[in-house]
């Protein structure tokens, strides 16, 4: 029966892909598997010839997506046959979907390695399907509070599906990814070393860290690769002390974009600071595969990641610089912030932070930019902010004033009116734009962009 | 618009080795023998979450409006001692939960000291989760439970999922209060024990329509955003509290033009809660 109700639920998710397929290709990564799931709930489980010690996960915060990205391209190199959710549909109907396009006819697997972006919140439910026994963890930090709470939540979730069959591919440089360590059968950690765009916050009275997941007392950071990643000890316990990670970017060049592991030297294209993990942490899954290093370096010299996190939008003649970023995600914003203050060029700054509208019930929450410093941006010549937002404009507005912006250079606009927005910028000479939003404020401003220059043009 | 120079001075010149900073030299005419209020900001790394730092701008940059000369002290470790008898407000900003038990043994080691500090009348205010460090006692949600302080009578009960939403409530003193919370816990407020506020709009302890506790200048409250920033009036109402125990005058009260953002801020959430609430 339980087979019947299989190959059903195989069979029908099919010709519902076949179909969301011919209408609009690319967007069937969940719905297919909602069907198969809803016809046999064990859906996963029922796949043959899965093996957990060729399955992948890929999870924690930040860096999932193209990290799987990343491992994917380099196992295509090799000539492994990977099943993979490239498209990042990461939730339990995502991994049915990636699972069933990758499944024969007679319902057994036609992959050599499964490899899969996983929601940390929901691994314990995929990992109840699909126990796979290699885990790679790439950060855990403060983000969608509204569901995740607080970073132990989520660690306690990742702890509940690891154990001594478990390989663990964890950052080295992250404190709570780090701890998970000692409850694997294995684990391979990689890091980044301290480089050009590493920063320090000693120097800020008001500068807080993060409490040791061994000991809870205070972790100190030599040095942040990224907010919260970077070499660290607690002066407590000793935890990371000594720790010498097994995967290590050195000399990390910007300029030439390269670094160097296990004395081999490897090109990167994407040289935020955050993109080094992602490259790391594919070199240390890769080559635990069997991979050639030659071959990753090829593939990391070719890469092209799907939806990257800068993109420009021309606007009444002029470029802006756009930079995602992720509401209650501080790292990102963070992140963002970064590369707006390395550029030390005249500059309009332009930030959409707005209601989270994720869940039920919307809420207004802004406190997580409080998590971040907005000091360098500040000091880096920004000769306009325009703080935007239907509902917590203002409250932007106090995050800047609160870091020392002058008040004087300083515009709110209470609207998500996209006119009035992308108007306000012809009042300033400047040409230089760069703008922090979240993703579908910023395809809403792009779409109004593009429209009005077309019209423009059409005149 | 509000002027924060001061407070952005201040941060420049501040040196974060001697961890305590001061807004004096920031305020002009302040005569030599004025006394400062001391406030103790507890455990910052440890207590990282929601951007509680600001909690500790908002209190700095509010003083200065106030022309009430403070100093912050930054006690980082959980094994130095607390100068309860130096302080005059204590400051326990949202922490994860499994940071509470380190936190609540912490202070307990000093509890004479402790109790003298809530004797005089100082202010002891904590923020979402570390309101288990001031409960009589907090659960896990696998069962085990630890003691808080109790000086709040209230228990504190760790739920399967996190509630987020905007929270509007009127504090015990009247002040309209708006921010958001991040509910890891409900929180049950014991037969006699006071909330710190009504609820207009939200969940507040465990939608009971209270908001938070208080006993004396004991607080708690659900309440981020972060709290001091979106709502001056309340930390000038909570400075103004810790100084009168102190004997410390106030030279200046806050006016409408000096939160002018805030209250614009105030206006524009309370219209998107009330389309909420239309829907």
């Amino acid at each position: 029966m339980s087979r019947l109700r299989f190959y059903t639920a195989l069979y029908v998710s099919r010709l519902a892909a076949f179909g969301i397929d011919v209408v609009a290709k690319g967007r069937g990564t969940n719905l297919p598997g909602e069907i198969a799931l809803k016809i046999d709930p064990d859906f996963i489980s029922h796949i043959k010839g899965v093996d957990p010690d060729r399955t992948v996960f890929v999870t924690g915060t930040n860096g999932k997506s193209t990290t799987t990205n990343l491992i994917a391209h380099v196992l295509s190199k090799a000539g492994v046959k990977t099943a993979v959710n490239l498209a990042g549909a990461n939730l339990l109907a995502g991994v049915a979907v990636t699972l069933m396009r990758n499944t024969e006819a007679n319902g057994r697997l036609k992959a050599d390695l499964i490899l899969l972006e996983t929601d940390e919140r929901f691994l314990p439910v995929i990992h109840k399907q699909l126990p796979a026994r290699h885990l790679c963890i790439a950060n855990i930090q403060k983000d969608q509070v509204q569901r995740n709470g607080e970073p132990d939540i989520i660690w306690r979730k990742l702890a509940s599906v690891i154990d001594k069959d478990t390989t663990l591919y964890v950052n080295g440089d992250d404190p709570n990814a780090y701890s998970l360590g000692r409850l694997a059968g294995r684990c391979v950690s990689f890091g980044v070393d301290r480089n050009a765009s590493s920063f320090e916050k000693k120097d800020d009275f008001f500068s807080v860290t993060m409490p040791c997941p061994v000991c809870h007392g205070p972790i100190d950071f030599e040095a942040y690769n990224i907010d919260n990643i970077g070499p660290f000890v607690c002066h407590s316990c000793g935890f990371g002390k000594d720790k010498k990670n097994d995967y290590q970017a050195h000399d990390v060049d910007f300029d030439s974009k390269t670094f160097t592991a296990g004395g081999r030297t490897y090109e990167f294209g994407y040289s935020t600071p955050y993109f080094l993990y992602c490259y790391i942490a594919a070199l240390a899954v890769s080559r635990e595969f069997g991979v050639d290093e030659a071959v990753i370096g090829e593939a990391f010299k070719d890469f092209v990641n799907i939806g990257g996190r800068m993109e420009d939008v021309k606007a009444g003649g002029r470029t802006i610089h756009y930079l995602r970023m992720k509401q209650e995600n501080p790292e990102t914003v963070q992140s963002a912030l970064n590369v707006i203050a390395a550029d030390k060029s005249e500059k309009i700054f332009m930030l959409g932070l707005d209601e989270l509208v994720d869940f039920d019930p919307h809420y207004t929450n802004t406190f997580y930019t409080f998590d971040c410093d907005f000091r360098d941006l500040i000091n880096s010549n920004v000769c306009r902010c325009i703080c935007f937002s239907g509902t917590v404009a203002y409250d932007a507005a106090l995050r800047m004033l609160y870091d020392g912006f002058d008040p004087d250079k300083l515009t709110v606009l209470p609207t998500n009116d996209d006119e009035t927005i992308i108007n306000e910028l012809t009042k300033y000479d400047c040409d230089n734009i760069y703008l922090i939003t979240w993703l579908k404020k910023y395809y809403s401003l792009a779409d109004y962009a593009k429209k009005h220059a077309e019209a423009k043009e059409a005149q | 618009m509000n002027n924060f120079e001061s407070l952005s001075a201040l941060r420049e010149a501040a040196d974060r080795g001697k961890n305590v900073l001061s807004n004096r030299a920031e305020l002009r005419g302040l005569p030599d023998d004025a006394e400062a209020l001391h406030i103790l900001w507890l455990y910052p790394d440890v207590l990282n979450l929601h951007g509680g730092r600001g909690d500790m701008m908002a209190l700095l940059h509010v003083a200065d409006l106030m022309e009430l000369p403070v100093e912050i002290m930054r006690i980082d470790e959980l094994d130095e001692e607390i100068p309860y008898e130096w302080a005059h407000m204590i400051c326990l900003n949202s922490g994860e939960i499994k940071c509470a038990s380190e936190v609540a043994a912490a202070m307990s080691r000093q509890r004479e000291e402790l109790d003298g500090f809530i004797e005089r009348g100082g202010v002891l205010w904590a923020a979402a989760s570390s309101g288990a460090v001031l409960a009589r006692e907090y659960t896990r949600l696998d069962g085990s439970k630890a003691e808080g302080l109790g000086l709040l009578d209230m228990s504190w009960q760790e739920r399967e999922s996190v509630w987020g939403d905007d929270i509007w409530f009127t504090a015990d003193d009247g002040i309209q209060v708006m921010g958001c919370q991040i509910q890891v816990a409900d929180v049950f407020l014991n037969e006699g024990q006071a909330p710190l506020g009504e609820i207009i709009y939200g969940r507040g302890n465990c939608g009971d329509g209270r908001e938070g506790a208080r006993s004396g200048n004991i607080i708690f409250t659900n309440c981020l955003g972060p709290m001091m920033v979106k709502n001056p009036r309340l930390a000038e109402k909570w400075l103004k509290t810790a100084a009168a125990s102190a004997g410390i005058e106030c030279r200046r009260q806050i006016n409408d033009s000096d939160v002018e953002i805030e209250d614009k801020s105030f206006e524009l959430i309370k219209k998107f809660i009330n389309e909420k609430l239309n829907k």
